[in-house]
């Protein structure tokens, strides 16, 4: 008996467009650290790039003792940063940004992705101010640190912005549907308007190199 | 040392001297991506490239979710080319310029002019599908501006060329995919027969959008003229219907809730019996009779549509997209019209 089709498939993740921010090819190598890595380990290998993933289940001392611990990498993500509730994201930030460091390669680059401060702790995305991520991650050995603004989440983005003032009012003019009064443009053109603005990102990521 | 995607992107636009000549580029170039929330896997995500104290960006990338759609902005990039070439001097104010095709950390990347406008799709809300006047305003515009394209693009066909045989796979899949009546076969049968009589004859062929709706019209500034974006599925082809009558089903299904198919499918149908009166015919009318080319008559060109799009991702992507069954429902309402015989009447 001929009945209607509808071919469908497990979907390819759509939220990984941060990618985009990282070297990512057939020649580099990543690690996915945290929640969903196993998961985004299969989109990137399905992808053609070779990733390894670095479970949430795990704690820091775990991690001597992983085969894993004997590899470095180009790129190390955790875009959903580090979930308060597993082993892991009760350690101290400072030491698991250390302890993923040593799994760099020189050059190498982590991404990391977290809520804005005011979102509190109402998801198991870690929240703080980039101020505050900033400060840890220099306390972990990273120098050069690069933040994107993320709109409307680091799970599905819609938006991820340079911190610039232009792109940043392009954004919201276009989210807007073009609706933003001149007026309004013409006061969040103001630089000093803009740098307090962009502090009220819903969520960010964080590129940083050692 | 690693660098970012992105990073590559600039570095290689920089690298090109006839482009950065042309545009007169300057660094830094930030770049927002537009990742378009929850849109397909299989879409493209849009980077907007500012330079330096630009309020507006200059470049405009395409990036596919999955690297292995390069296809699609491969199809892009040279029909884009086509159309610059047959536009000439209009290009510029129909079209964005597809700068580059390029392949950076094994992903494609087509890059094109920024086209300064506003989307159709984003000033039309759901109270402009109320006001008919409205509606006829932008029915007409985009018909004529459509028609220009068409005239512009018009080609003499050669022996090669043959759309036949991608019009025929189409419909092979949409018999395979789809359980359908007696009536609706027959129907297919109909378009078959037309396209292998009727249009086969045409000495011209045209360039066609292959995706023509509001979502992808932007009305340029300052110059206020329909520009066209999103040339993914553009193609040659003897047969301007899909084109056509494509603007006239996605304005119809825009112009209802969204709803499940079958509800959806009801709605737009009303919806367009109720444009029946004034709106398609001046639609058409402002669209004209083209001499060289085909345009069917509406009761198969809106058919056409409906199986164009009712398998486009299946044969594309391998399988189905989120809303392509609404097609398949609309086909089925369009063949079992009840007052088919004067809806479709001199049109």
């Amino acid at each position: 008996m001929h009945t209607e089709q509808q071919i469908l498939r497990v979907p390819l993740d759509h939220s990984v467009d941060w990618r985009f921010l990282l070297p990512f090819s057939q020649d580099e190598t990543v690690l996915f650290v945290g929640d969903q890595s196993n998961y985004l380990k299969k989109v990137f290998e399905d992808m053609g790039f070779p990733a390894a993933a670095w479970p949430c289940t795990i704690s820091l001392p775990d991690v001597s003792s992983l085969r894993l611990s004997q590899s470095t990498f180009h790129i190390v993500a955790m875009p959903y940063g580090m979930a308060a509730d597993t082993p892991l994201g009760k350690t101290d930030a400072t030491s698991i940004y250390g302890a993923v460091r040593a799994f760099l390669k020189p050059g190498g680059v982590l991404l990391l992705g977290f809520n804005n401060v005011f979102r509190g702790n109402d998801t198991k995305i870690p929240a703080a101010s980039r101020g505050q991520i900033r400060k840890t991650l220099r306390r972990a050995g990273y120098l050069a640190i690069n933040f994107y603004g993320v709109y409307p989440n680091v799970m599905i983005p819609e938006y991820i912005i340079p911190l610039e003032l232009f792109p940043f009012l392009f954004a919201m003019d276009f989210h807007l549907r073009s609706r933003l009064p001149g007026s309004l443009l013409g006061i969040l053109s103001n630089r000093l308007v803009f740098t307090g603005i962009s502090n009220l990102l819903p969520a960010y990521f964080a590129v940083a190199k050692p | 040392m690693t660098v970012s995607l992105l990073d590559k992107l600039t570095a290689a636009l920089m690298s090109m001297e006839d482009l950065t000549e042309s545009l007169h580029l300057e660094l830094p170039i930030a770049w927002l991506i537009l990742t378009n929330g929850e849109a397909e896997p299989d879409d493209n995500i849009i980077v907007f490239g500012f330079e330096a104290d630009r309020s507006l960006p200059t470049l405009v990338a395409k990036i596919p979710r999955s690297p292995k759609n390069a296809w699609m902005l491969q199809t892009e990039y040279d029909r884009l080319q086509d159309a610059w070439r047959c536009l000439g001097a209009q290009a510029p104010l129909r079209l964005p310029k597809p700068l580059a095709m390029l392949t950076l950390d094994d992903q494609p990347v087509l890059v094109m002019s920024y086209l300064h406008g506003v989307s159709l799709l984003r000033t039309s809300p759901s109270r402009f599908w109320r006001n008919n006047n409205q509606i006829r305003e932008l029915f007409i515009d985009s018909a004529r501006a459509l028609r220009e394209m068409n005239e512009h693009t018009a080609t003499l066909v050669s022996p090669d060329d043959d759309d036949l045989s991608d019009f025929l796979l189409k419909i092979s899949k949409f018999r395979e995919l789809f359980v359908l009546s007696e009536k609706e076969q027959a129907a297919l049968d109909e378009i078959i027969t037309l396209q292998k009589t009727q249009t086969a004859d045409f000495t011209y062929k045209v360039l066609l959008q292959g995706d023509f709706w509001h979502g992808n019209i932007v009305r340029g500034k300052p110059h206020g003229r329909l520009m066209f974006l999103d040339w993914q599925y553009s193609r040659w082809s003897r047969d301007v219907s899909l084109d056509v009558y494509m603007f006239v089903l996605a304005a119809a299904l825009a112009a209802v809730p969204r709803r499940m198919d079958k509800e959806r499918a009801e709605d737009a149908l009303k919806t367009l019996m109720q444009w029946r009166t004034e709106i398609l015919p001046a639609y058409l009318s402002a669209y004209g009779r083209p001499v060289n080319y085909a345009l069917l008559p509406a009761r198969y060109g809106l058919l056409l549509c409906c199986i164009e799009k009712a398998v486009r991702s299946v044969i594309d992507f391998g399988s189905n997209q989120y809303g392509d069954s609404v097609w398949r429902v609309l086909f089925s309402k369009l063949v079992n019209m009840p007052e088919g015989g004067s809806f479709y009447e001199g049109i």
